[in-house]
């Protein structure tokens, strides 16, 4: 997904002056000449400069003709179905993750993303199954990560 | 360094469980390494949630294992299926393409994997012996110097990641920013935590990198900017045969493509990917036969192959000497450090001479093994470069997710991994580097740091900078290599007005 480069400077340039704007907020320290807003700051005026520059340069050449170039995504019916699902899955996980704990949540996230990309049920479902044991008892178990079990419990 | 000193750390390294950590890494590298699309440095990023849980030395031993054999892995893809299987390899990719039609598929592979052994063997002996001696030289380092070593090392690496520098230093300053999120640490004050209590110790480095590193690039190759692979044909037999031959018929593109690889890598922030580039460049412009190159011709080969290797460990360098990055996986080794509570720096040669020399050695190891298990994993290439993308992309993203749980065992960080790797990916479609972003993010707090004791310590003259000689020269390196774009730019636009009738316009379009 690409942007046309007059709105992703417009777009940076406005991000920078938000940063500005946070970094200045930041409380100094009294009586310190150099607080920890002024590294911030300093990063946001230059961010500024560098989006400015992006866009000007972008006006005085001409843009491309879409403003928002899909052309990666186009075709990719598949591809996109597999993106929305990896991004979906994961914000769902996130928001479930102590409730179903890791192994399940791994089958249900991974499995469905291999059908979806092709390969074929018996093996997707083996080396799915293989790949959230074994990382599970990796970390688990050698590495001692207290990952959420959920209702599978008799993992513990 | 004393006798002891050396046995000692020969005496850390050769245990049963670092030689362990060692294989693993070397198979885990080349795996990744040779499936196209799957980088060095996501192998890296990958690797580091298991790091985490490991002593110093086995830690480091595995990245740099997996390193060196995913760059040289990288090779394999790049010979059979003309697709480069790290972004180092791309540099000769045609040329080792070129020689697998010609039926030169064995040697193109050999070449490949015994000059990298090569290269990163003479890089270890570099960093070996100058490291000691550089550390020595930068303890006398005030903040002046070290705030310009971070800075150059910024500088350098936005410079050379993209073709438009606006971008690689936009990417950077995004990385810096990131890093300033958090608690203060003199003054205690929260900066862009927005009341989130997580965020209070700053963004999660791992987490970050994996998400910017892998999960951005399983975005990537799910659209049409992906690569997906046909099934190689080609299956090689002797990689070995010819290359000796090979050897003596060039051997001052080995020593050129060595010095070059250990120069540029020893640059803070170039790395090896740039070295390889120049020495496939130097290797033509020196050639006897440039006439030869792009139609399969082992030359070009030999050079980038040994200057890819060396760069990669003389990176090292200004990472352990200085603490200052050469690429992403030495930013990533030195967040790595970090977290063990091991500074690099100079300090370190000093405080733990045992512990460092014992790193080193793992490069030699990691170098020695690199012809062994390559030349398995030549044998074996065929079987690699077939597994389905459908089996390896939701399997990573399984060890994506655990991974970036495992560090501080908490959900927030997975969140943390799905914004980077979003980031990224718009970041990267629209060509901004990411390799900036990483360094900044690990350099941040070492350059704000510096600056605000350099900027106290000289009472807010700008000129006091400049005050000590080392000071003085590299901050005047660093002003060069700001003002390179610049300088490129005038010149281009004095060759124009010479040229009659230039297409200003068009030509400007296609720089951008």
């Amino acid at each position: 997904m690409r942007f046309d480069d007059r709105i992703l400077g417009g777009a940076l340039a406005i991000f920078s002056i938000c940063v500005i704007v946070a970094s200045r907020r930041i409380g100094s320290v009294p009586g310190t000449t150099f607080g920890p807003d002024v590294f911030p700051t300093l990063i946001g005026i230059a961010m500024l400069i560098l989006s400015v520059r992006i866009f000007v340069r972008a006006a005085r050449i001409g843009g491309r003709d879409a403003w928002v170039d899909l052309s990666d995504w186009k075709g990719q019916t598949k591809g996109l179905v597999c993106a929305t699902w990896i991004l979906a899955g994961i914000v769902i996980g996130i928001a479930f993750f102590d409730d179903i704990g890791f192994p399940l949540f791994g089958l249900a996230y991974a499995l469905p993303l291999m059908l979806l990309m092709g390969a074929r049920p018996i093996s997707a479902f083996v080396v799915t199954a293989s790949a959230v044991l074994l990382s599970y008892f990796v970390f688990s178990r050698l590495l001692f990560v207290p990952l959420p079990v959920g209702p599978l419990t008799f993992l513990r | 360094m004393s006798i002891d000193t050396f046995l000692a750390a020969l005496a850390i390294v050769f245990q049963p469980y670092v030689l362990l950590v060692i294989g693993l890494s070397a198979i885990y590298g080349l795996f990744v390494g040779a499936v196209p699309g799957l980088t060095a440095t996501m192998a890296t990023a990958l690797l580091i949630p298991l790091t985490f849980y490991m002593d110093p030395v086995p830690a480091i031993a595995a990245i740099v294992t997996t390193t060196a054999m995913a760059i040289t892995a990288g090779d394999i893809p790049g010979a059979l299926l003309r697709i480069p299987g790290t972004p180092a390899s791309a540099a000769y990719v045609d040329e080792a393409y070129a020689m697998t039609m010609r039926g030169k598929a064995d040697l193109a592979l050999g070449v490949c994997l015994t000059f990298a052994a090569v290269g990163g063997m003479v890089g270890a002996i570099v960093l070996f012996l100058l490291g000691p001696l550089l550390a020595s030289i930068s303890l006398q380092f005030s903040s002046f110097e070290f705030f310009w070593l971070a800075a150059l090392g910024l500088m350098t690496s936005a410079m050379v990641s993209s073709q438009d520098p606006a971008r690689g230093l936009f990417s950077l300053l995004i990385g810096l920013l990131i890093s300033t999120v958090g608690l203060d640490v003199t003054s205690g004050q929260p900066r862009f935590t927005f009341g989130v209590v997580d965020l209070y110790g700053g963004v999660s480095f791992i987490p970050t990198m994996i998400g910017m590193f892998a999960f951005a690039e399983i975005l990537r190759g799910l659209s049409n900017a992906g690569v997906a692979p046909p099934a190689p044909t080609t299956d090689v037999r002797r990689p070995f045969r010819g290359v000796w031959a090979a050897a003596r018929k060039y051997p001052f593109s080995i020593v050129r493509g060595v010095s070059l690889g250990t120069v540029i890598g020893a640059l803070p922030g170039a790395g090896g990917d740039l070295a390889a580039w120049i020495a496939y460049g130097m290797a033509r412009r020196f050639s006897k036969t440039p006439e030869k190159f792009g139609t399969g011709h082992e030359e070009g080969l030999i050079e980038a192959g040994s200057a890819n290797n060396s760069g990669l460990s003389s990176a090292w360098i200004p990472a352990l000497v200085f603490g200052i990055p050469g690429d992403a996986v030495t930013s990533i080794a030195i967040g790595v450090l970090f977290m063990k509570g091991l500074n690099p720096g100079p300090r370190l040669f000093v405080d733990n001479p045992t512990m460092l020399t014992a790193v080193i050695i793992t490069f030699f190891v990691a170098n020695i093994l690199l012809i062994p298990v390559g030349y398995v994993a030549i044998r074996g290439a065929r079987y690699v470069l077939s597994v389905p993308r459908s089996i390896i992309v939701p399997t990573i993203l399984v060890f994506c997710v655990v991974g970036s749980f495992a560090i501080n065992n908490t959900v927030f960080d997975i969140g943390v991994m799905l914004a980077a790797g979003i980031v990224a990916y718009l970041l990267e479609s629209n060509r901004f580097p990411i390799a900036p972003i990483i360094l900044g993010l690990v350099l941040g707090h070492v350059l704000e740091r510096n600056f605000i004791m350099s900027m106290q310590i000289a009472d807010g003259n700008l000129l006091g900078f400049f005050s000590r000689p080392i000071a003085a020269c590299l901050g005047m390196l660093v002003i060069c290599v700001a003002l390179s774009p610049l300088a490129k730019w005038l010149m281009r636009r004095r060759s124009r007005a010479i040229a009659p009738n230039g297409t200003t316009d068009e030509a400007e379009r296609e720089t951008r």
